[in-house]
C-alpha cells in the first residue's frame, strides 16, 4: 500500500513537472520570407497614361494597362498628405491614395507598378492625378477620389526598393506640364527678399504657404508647403543656391513641392535685388595717410613694440600698412580690430580682403575672430578663432605687383556681435637671422552677407 | 472532422458500453454530477456557481424543534438558472459589477484590490479540488466575512476538507478549449493526521471557438494538511493556472456582414501559412495560502490565514509608429467610409474576394520593419551617439500588470448556548502592482524607439515632451524590454467586523458591521516627457475608511416557509484607476473623489417542501458617488481625452423568482427569472481633459438620467425539464432574454456634442437614445450517465461517467451578448453610424464532453 502511495507521489511530480515544462515552452512563431518583388510588366509609360487626359475631365481606364516608376516623393514628412508622385523616363504622376504612413509601404525609390483597370485620371486645378473615382458630391467641383487602403494591394504592386531618380535639371523657363510631378533642380535660384527667414509653412495654423523662389537670370515660381509638414516651422534660407522639387501646378500657377528642407541648397550670396547686404566695408580712402590708422571705428592697438598700423597711399590708393622694420624691438605684435559686426540680422555671411608683403622675412599676418572681445584695449584677453585666408607672401626684395585676395571667408559658423581683427607678429632684433621685418598693406576689407 | 470524430467516439462510449448502472450516489441534483459542466461555463467569462452546500457549521439544539435556517437550505434554482444558462448572454445578478461579489479560499480574500474584482483564472482547471465550495447570495450571515452586497463565495481547497479520490477526467469541447486532461489524488487525513491532495490539469486548443483563439493552459495544486495538537489543524496549499490563449476581438456588423459571420476576430492573420493571433492573454499568478484552524471548543474556533499572491498577467496587442493603423477593421478601410458608391462597391468586392483584407497582414507589417533603415541621434540621451538599423514602425507589444498581494485574515466563531452567535474578524491586505509595457516582438526590424507618438503630433517643437522616459531619453528598446508607461500602485488595506446572529424557533436574527481603512497611491518609475513634474516618483497617499452595516430577519412561518427581510448600508472607497485620469503618464487625479454609497434592502418569501421548491425575492439597491475614467479619442479635440466622470447614481431593483416542482419519481420542472431594472438615476458629472497635456477642456454635464445599465440582460427567464432514472439524467431548458442595453458613449450625450441638432428630429433622437439590444432565446441540454466498467474479468471495478452539456442548442449564430457604442463621436458631421457600435456574440452550438474515470 505504501509502495503504491510512493508511485503515485511520484507520478504526480513527475506530471508536475511535464505540466511545467508544457507551459514554459511557447513556440516562436516562423517569419514571413523577405519580400522579393514582382514579376509583373509594363506596357505603357506614364507619358502615355497622361496623353489620355483631357483638362477638366475625368477618364475611366477601360484596358489592362500597367505603368511602372519610382517613387519619388511619399509622406513621411507630410508635405505630400495621402498622395505619392511616382515618376518614369518619361514623365510623372501623382497617385492618390487614401490612407497614412504611406512611406512604410512606398517610400522613395521604391518600384510601383501600377495596374490601371478601373482606376481614374482626372486633374485638380489642371494638375493631373490618379485616384479610384469620381467624387461628384458638389457638382460644380467634381474631385478624384484617393484609392481606398484595402484596395492598394489589388492595384498596386511594388517592385524593388532603393532605386533613386536623378532629377532633371531644369531652367524656370523650361518648367511647363510635361514636367508635372517630376522631380526637378533648378540652379541658381534664391527665396525672395520678403520670404526670406519665413516659415516654409504655417505650422501653428496648418495652412499652406507659399513662397516666391527667384532666379538669377530672372523668373520666379511658388514653393508651396503644407502647415502639416514636419518642417512648416523651419525658416527659409536667405542663400542662394539649387532647389530639388516636384514640379506641380495649381491652374496657371507653377508650384514647387520639396520632399524635405535637404532639397533646399542655398548657402551662397545672394545674386537678385539687392543682392547681398554690406555689413562692414573699408577701403581706407577717408582716412587720413601718412598717420597712425585711426577712424571709422577701428581699433590700432599695439600689444608688444608699441608700433601701430599706418594709412598709408600709392597711386592714389589708400591702404593699411605694418612692418617691425627699423623698430629694433625683439618682438613686436599688433592688433587692428574691425567695429563690432553684428550678425542676427544676416546670414551666409563672408568676409573677404586683399594683402601684399614686402621684404618678406617670416613675419605673420593673421585674421581672427571673437565672439567675446569686449572691445577694450586688452584684445589678446579675449578668446580669437583664426580663420583660413590667403595672405600675401613671399615677395623677398620689394612688393608683390597684385594685390592678392583672401578668398571668400564664412563667417556663417558665428552668431550674434563679434570682431574681426588682424594681428602682425614681427621682429627685428640685432641678429640679423632672427628678424622677421616683412611688410604687409591691407585693403577693400568687407563683409557681405544676405 | 476531428472534432466530429471525437463527439461521435464519446457519444459511442457513452451509450455503447453494456454495464450495470450503479445504486444511486449520494446526489441530490443531477445535473451537478460533474462540474465539468460548470468548469467550461467559467471559461466564458462567467464563473459557474457552484454547488451550494449545506452549512458545516450548523449545530442543531437538542430539546426543541429546529427549523434549519433557509439560507443553508441547499441549491437555489435560481442561481443554478443564472449560472448554467444566463451566462451566454452575460447574465449578472441584479445588475451587479463583478467588484460586489467577492471570494475567499481558505479564508483568504481573492479579489483584487486593483479592480476589486475576483480573479478566478488564478485557480482555472482545478476543478477537482475548488468543489468545496459554498455560495452566500448578497445580505445575509456570514460566518467567514462581513461579505459583498452580491454574491459571497468561499472555496475550502484544504487537503483535509477534499473527498478522497483518485480521479483521471477529459473533456472535449469546441468552446475555449478543445483538450482537458485532468488528474487528481487526493488522501484523507491517516492516522498521524497527515492529509495530501493533488491535482493537475492540461487545457489546450490549436483554435477554440473563434478564429484563431489558441489556448494553452497548465494548472498545478499541491495541498498538505497536519492536524497538530490542542486541536489546531495547520494546512498549506499551493496552486497555480499558467495560461495562454488568443483573445477575440468585437465586432462591427459592417465587418461581420464583410465575413458573412458573427464570428468573425480581427486580431489574426495569415504568418508563415499560420494564424497568428496578435492579441494574447497570458497570466501565472500563484498562491501560497497558510491556514491555521483551532477549534477552541465545540462550540468557538478561530481561523488564521496568510495567503502570498505573485505573478504576472498580461496582454499584448500591436503598437505602432508613423505608420497607418494595422487594424483592419479601423473605420477608413471599411467600404462604409467610401461615399462614392461604385468605390465602396469596389471595397465591398475586394474584402469577399480577399478575406485576408479583414485579417492582419502580417507580412506587410514585416516588410515595413525591414525596409526602414533610420537614423536616431542621441541615444540614451548621449550627445553624439547615433545608431542606424532597421527601426520597427509595427511591434507586437505586452501590457504586463505584475502584482504581488500579502492577506492576513483572522476570524473568530463562537456559539452561545442561548443560541446566539458572535463571528468577528480582522484582515490586512498589501498589494502593489506593478504597470508596464513590455516589446514582445519587433515583428523584423532591429528595434524601437522609446517616444510617445501622439506627443510628436501635438508638440513637434519640443523634442522632450516625445519622450516616455526622460530619465533615459531616446531609448533602443529591443525584445523584453519595458517601455511606455511604467508605474506602481500601492495599496494597503484594513478591516475589522463583527456580526451577531441569532437563531430562536421562529424567528432568525443578525446584524453585522465592518470598518475599514484603505489608502493607495501611485509611484511612477518614468519621467513622461509630457509631465516633467508629475509623472516619476510618488503621488499622494489617498486615504479612506468606510463603514459598513447591514441586519436582517428571517420569520419561519413553518419547517417549509419562510419570510425575511435584508438590509445593509455601507461606503465603498472608490478604485485607483476611477481616481488617477490618467496613471499611465501621470498622477492627476480626479477634482472630486468621494466614497460610493450604497443601500440595499431584500425581501422574500421561499417555500421548500417534497415537491415544490421556491423561492421569490424583491430586491431595491441605490448607489451614489460613483466614479469612473475612460478615455478615448475626440475628433473635435484631434486628441485622446480623459473623461474623468463622478457623481454616478444608479438603482437597480426587481424580482427572482426560481422554483422546482418535481412531478414523478423521474420527471422535474424548474423555472427561474430575473426581471430588474437597472437604470442610471441622475445627470453624470463630467471633467474632460486632454490625456497629452492634462488642459481641462471642459467641465459638464452627462445628460445620462434614466440610462439603462449596459452589460447584462435585466430580464431573463428559464423554464426546464429534468428526466432521470437511474444514474442517467438528461435536462433540457428554453432560455429567453429581454431589455439588453448596449453601454453608452456618454460624449454623445452632452451639451457640446449636441450644439446645432434640433431637439426632437430624428438626428436629435438618433445620437441621445440608447439602443435597446433585441430579444433572444437559447435552448440548452445535457445529459449524463456513470456506468461501471468490468476490466480483466472483473478484478478491476473502475467508475466511468459521462456527461455532455450542449448549450445554444438551435445553433443561433446571431446571439448579441453584449456591446457598446464606441468612444468615438464625429462632432462635425454628427453622424452616428461614422463610428458604429461594436458588437459581442455568443457562442453558436457549443458542447463539452466530459468523461471521468474514478481509480
Amino acid at each position: 500500500m505504501k509502495k503504491r502511495n510512493r508511485k503515485i507521489a511520484s507520478s504526480a511530480i513527475f506530471f508536475a513537472c511535464a505540466l511545467y515544462l508544457g507551459t514554459g515552452c511557447y513556440k516562436k512563431f516562423d517569419e514571413p520570407p523577405q519580400y522579393i518583388g514582382t514579376d509583373i510588366k509594363s506596357n505603357l509609360t506614364i507619358r502615355g497614361l497622361r496623353s489620355m487626359h483631357f483638362t477638366g475631365n475625368f477618364e475611366k481606364v477601360l484596358d489592362e494597362f500597367i505603368i511602372e516608376g519610382v517613387v519619388t516623393a511619399d509622406d513621411s514628412h507630410d508635405n505630400f498628405y495621402k498622395s505619392i508622385v511616382i515618376q518614369d523616363s518619361t514623365a510623372g504622376i501623382t497617385i492618390r491614395l487614401d490612407g497614412s504612413g504611406l512611406y512604410n509601404i512606398y517610400p522613395v525609390g521604391t518600384q510601383v507598378f501600377i495596374k490601371l483597370k478601373d482606376l481614374w485620371l482626372g486633374d485638380y486645378a489642371k494638375m493631373i492625378q490618379l485616384g479610384a473615382g469620381v467624387d461628384r458630391s458638389d457638382p460644380t467641383f467634381p474631385e478624384l477620389i484617393a484609392l481606398p487602403q484595402p484596395l492598394f494591394d489589388r492595384y498596386i504592386k511594388k517592385g524593388m526598393m532603393n532605386n533613386f531618380i536623378i532629377p532633371k535639371t531644369v531652367r524656370f523657363d523650361q518648367l511647363n506640364d510635361s514636367l508635372q510631378s517630376c522631380l526637378v533642380k533648378i540652379n541658381d535660384v534664391e527665396f525672395a527678399v520678403a520670404d526670406t527667414g519665413k516659415t516654409y509653412g504655417d505650422a501653428i495654423n496648418k495652412l499652406s504657404v507659399n513662397n516666391i523662389i527667384k532666379s538669377c537670370s530672372g523668373g520666379s515660381v511658388y514653393l508651396r508647403t503644407s502647415g502639416f509638414a514636419g518642417f512648416a516651422a523651419a525658416k527659409t534660407p536667405r542663400g542662394n543656391g539649387n532647389i530639388t522639387a516636384v514640379y506641380s501646378v495649381f491652374r496657371t500657377e507653377k508650384q514647387l513641392l520639396i520632399r524635405d528642407t535637404s532639397d533646399v541648397q542655398m548657402n551662397g550670396l545672394r545674386c537678385t535685388g539687392n543682392g547681398a547686404k554690406i555689413l562692414f566695408s573699408e577701403d581706407f580712402e577717408r582716412l587720413t595717410a601718412n598717420s597712425n590708422l585711426t577712424g571709422n571705428g577701428w581699433k590700432n592697438i599695439p600689444e608688444t613694440g608699441g608700433k601701430y598700423y599706418q594709412v598709408k597711399a600709392t597711386n592714389n590708393n589708400k591702404y593699411a600698412e605694418i612692418s617691425a622694420f627699423a623698430t629694433g624691438e625683439p618682438l613686436l605684435v599688433s592688433w587692428l580690430i574691425l567695429p563690432m559686426i553684428n550678425l542676427a540680422s544676416s546670414a551666409n555671411e563672408v568676409l573677404s580682403f586683399q594683402t601684399k608683403d614686402g621684404f618678406d622675412n617670416g613675419a605673420v599676418l593673421q585674421v581672427y575672430a571673437s565672439t567675446n572681445y569686449d572691445g577694450g584695449i586688452t584684445p589678446w584677453k579675449a578668446k580669437w578663432v583664426l580663420l583660413k585666408a590667403i595672405i600675401s607672401k613671399g615677395n623677398g626684395s620689394g612688393f608683390g605687383n597684385n594685390w592678392v585676395p583672401s578668398g571668400n571667408i564664412s563667417l556663417s559658423s558665428f552668431t550674434g556681435n563679434m570682431h574681426i581683427a588682424f594681428r602682425y607678429e614681427g621682429a627685428d632684433p640685432g641678429n640679423i637671422f632672427d628678424k622677421h621685418t616683412t611688410t604687409f598693406q591691407l585693403d577693400d576689407v568687407k563683409i557681405v552677407g544676405n | 472532422m476531428l472534432k466530429l470524430f471525437w463527439l461521435l467516439a464519446s457519444l459511442y462510449i457513452m451509450f455503447s458500453v453494456s454495464a450495470q448502472l450503479l445504486p444511486p450516489k449520494k446526489i441530490n441534483k443531477n445535473k451537478f454530477i460533474d462540474s465539468a459542466l460548470a468548469s467550461q461555463m467559467k471559461d466564458d467569462i462567467v464563473y459557474d456557481l457552484p454547488v451550494i452546500t449545506i452549512n458545516e457549521n450548523e449545530r442543531s439544539e437538542t430539546n426543541t424543534l429546529f427549523l434549519p435556517s433557509i439560507l443553508t437550505a441547499g441549491r437555489d434554482v435560481f442561481t443554478s438558472a443564472a449560472s448554467f444558462h444566463f451566462g451566454a448572454l452575460r447574465f449578472r445578478i441584479r445588475g451587479y459589477d463583478g467588484a460586489w461579489s467577492s471570494t475567499q479560499i481558505n479564508g483568504i480574500s481573492m479579489n483584487n484590490s486593483d479592480d476589486g474584482n475576483t480573479q478566478w483564472g488564478l485557480w482555472g482547471g482545478l476543478n477537482d479540488v475548488t468543489r468545496n465550495t459554498q455560495l452566500l447570495p448578497g445580505i445575509r450571515t456570514n460566518d467567514f466575512a462581513f461579505g459583498n452586497i452580491s454574491n459571497n463565495v468561499r472555496i475550502d481547497m484544504r487537503a483535509s476538507k477534499q473527498r478522497e479520490q483518485k480521479r483521471f477526467s477529459y473533456a472535449f469541447s469546441n468552446r475555449s478549449y478543445t483538450h482537458r486532461w485532468m488528474f487528481t489524488y487526493v488522501k484523507v487525513m491517516n492516522k498521524h493526521g497527515w492529509a495530501f491532495a493533488f491535482s493537475g490539469s492540461w487545457r489546450n486548443a490549436i483554435e477554440g471557438y473563434a478564429p484563431a483563439t489558441s489556448y494553452r493552459g497548465g494548472s498545478y495544486f499541491l495541498a498538505v494538511d497536519k492536524r497538530m495538537a490542542n486541536n489546531h489543524l495547520l494546512s498549506i496549499s499551493l496552486f497555480g493556472a499558467s495560461l495562454e490563449n488568443g483573445k477575440q476581438s468585437s465586432v462591427l456588423e459592417e465587418s461581420a456582414m464583410l465575413a458573412n459571420t458573427h464570428n468573425y476576430n480581427w486580431y489574426w492573420g495569415y504568418q508563415a501559412g499560420k494564424k497568428r493571433n496578435a492579441n494574447m492573454a497570458r497570466s501565472h499568478q500563484p498562491v501560497l495560502l497558510i491556514t491555521d484552524d483551532h477549534r477552541i471548543d465545540n462550540l468557538t474556533s478561530l481561523v488564521t490565514a496568510i495567503g502570498f499572491t505573485t505573478g504576472e498577467k498580461s496582454s499584448t496587442g500591436l503598437d505602432w509608429y508613423k505608420a497607418a493603423d494595422p487594424r483592419p477593421d479601423y473605420y477608413r478601410y471599411l467600404p462604409s467610409y467610401q461615399q462614392d458608391s461604385v468605390v465602396r462597391t469596389a471595397v465591398t468586392d475586394a474584402i469577399r474576394n480577399k478575406p485576408d483584407i479583414q485579417q492582419i497582414n502580417w507580412n506587410t507589417l514585416y516588410d515595413i520593419n525591414r525596409n526602414s533603415v533610420e537614423k536616431i541621434n542621441d541615444v540614451d540621451g548621449i550627445p553624439g551617439n547615433s545608431v542606424t538599423g532597421l527601426r520597427s514602425h509595427y511591434i507586437i507589444e505586452e501590457r504586463v500588470t505584475a502584482s504581488k498581494r500579502i492577506n492576513i485574515t483572522s476570524v473568530y466563531n463562537t456559539m452561545f448556548p442561548s443560541g446566539i452567535s458572535f463571528t468577528g474578524g480582522v484582515s490586512f491586505q498589501l498589494q502593489q502592482s506593478h504597470y508596464f509595457k513590455r516589446i514582445d516582438d519587433l515583428l523584423g526590424g532591429e528595434y524601437y524607439v522609446d517616444w510617445n507618438q501622439f506627443a510628436e503630433r501635438s508638440f513637434s517643437n519640443d523634442e522632450n515632451s516625445i519622450q516616455n522616459d526622460l530619465n533615459r531619453p531616446n531609448r533602443l528598446l529591443g525584445k523584453g524590454d519595458q517601455y511606455g508607461f511604467d508605474y506602481f500602485i500601492k495599496s494597503n488595506k484594513a478591516s475589522g467586523w463583527a456580526q451577531i446572529a441569532s437563531v430562536k424557533k421562529k424567528v432568525d436574527m443578525f446584524a453585522a458591521t465592518e470598518i475599514s481603512y484603505s489608502n493607495y497611491f501611485r509611484e511612477g518609475n518614468v519621467r513622461n516627457g509630457l509631465f516633467r513634474d508629475n509623472s516619476f516618483g510618488k503621488s499622494r497617499l489617498n486615504e479612506f475608511t468606510n463603514y459598513a452595516g447591514k441586519a436582517g430577519i428571517t420569520y419561519k412561518i413553518n419547517g417549509r416557509k419562510y419570510l425575511y427581510l435584508h438590509a445593509s448600508f455601507l461606503t465603498k472607497a472608490p478604485l485607483f484607476d476611477d481616481v488617477f485620469i490618467s496613471p499611465r503618464t501621470r498622477d492627476t487625479e480626479q477634482e472630486n473623489i468621494s466614497n460610493e454609497t450604497v443601500q440595499a434592502i431584500e425581501t422574500g418569501y421561499v417555500w421548500n417542501s417534497p415537491k415544490i421548491k421556491l423561492r421569490i425575492t424583491g430586491y431595491y439597491t441605490d448607489f451614489s458617488n460613483g466614479m469612473n475614467v475612460s478615455t478615448f479619442y475626440h475628433d473635435a479635440y484631434r486628441s485622446f481625452m480623459n473623461y474623468a466622470i463622478y457623481a454616478i447614481d444608479k438603482i437597480h431593483f426587481g424580482t427572482e423568482f426560481g422554483c422546482e416542482i418535481i412531478l414523478s419519481p423521474h420527471y422535474t420542472v424548474t423555472s427561474a427569472a430575473a426581471v430588474g431594472r437597472y437604470y442610471y438615476n441622475n445627470r453624470q458629472q463630467v471633467t474632460i481633459s486632454a490625456d497629452n497635456d492634462a488642459y481641462v477642456a471642459e467641465r459638464s454635464v452627462i445628460y445620462s438620467k434614466n440610462f439603462r445599465v449596459a452589460g447584462t440582460p435585466q430580464e431573463a427567464y428559464h423554464a426546464g425539464i429534468a428526466y432521470q432514472s437511474g444514474f442517467f439524467y438528461l435536462n433540457l431548458s428554453g432560455n429567453y432574454f429581454r431589455q439588453n442595453w448596449l453601454a453608452f458613449n456618454p460624449l454623445r450625450r452632452t451639451y457640446t456634442a449636441l450644439q446645432g441638432v434640433v431637439p426632437g428630429t430624428d438626428q436629435w433622437n438618433q445620437i441621445v437614445s440608447q439602443t435597446l439590444l433585441p430579444d433572444q432565446y437559447t435552448v440548452d441540454l445535457s445529459m449524463g450517465t456513470s456506468v461501471k466498467l468490468k476490466l480483466l474479468g472483473s478484478y478491476i471495478r473502475k467508475t466511468l461517467s459521462c456527461n455532455i452539456s450542449i448549450n445554444n442548442l438551435l445553433n443561433n449564430q446571431n446571439l448579441v451578448a453584449g456591446g457598446y457604442e464606441q468612444l468615438r463621436f464625429d462632432t462635425d458631421t454628427k453622424n452616428i453610424d461614422k463610428f458604429p457600435p461594436k458588437y459581442f456574440y455568443a457562442m453558436g452550438l457549443n458542447f463539452s464532453v466530459n468523461l471521468s474515470l474514478l481509480l
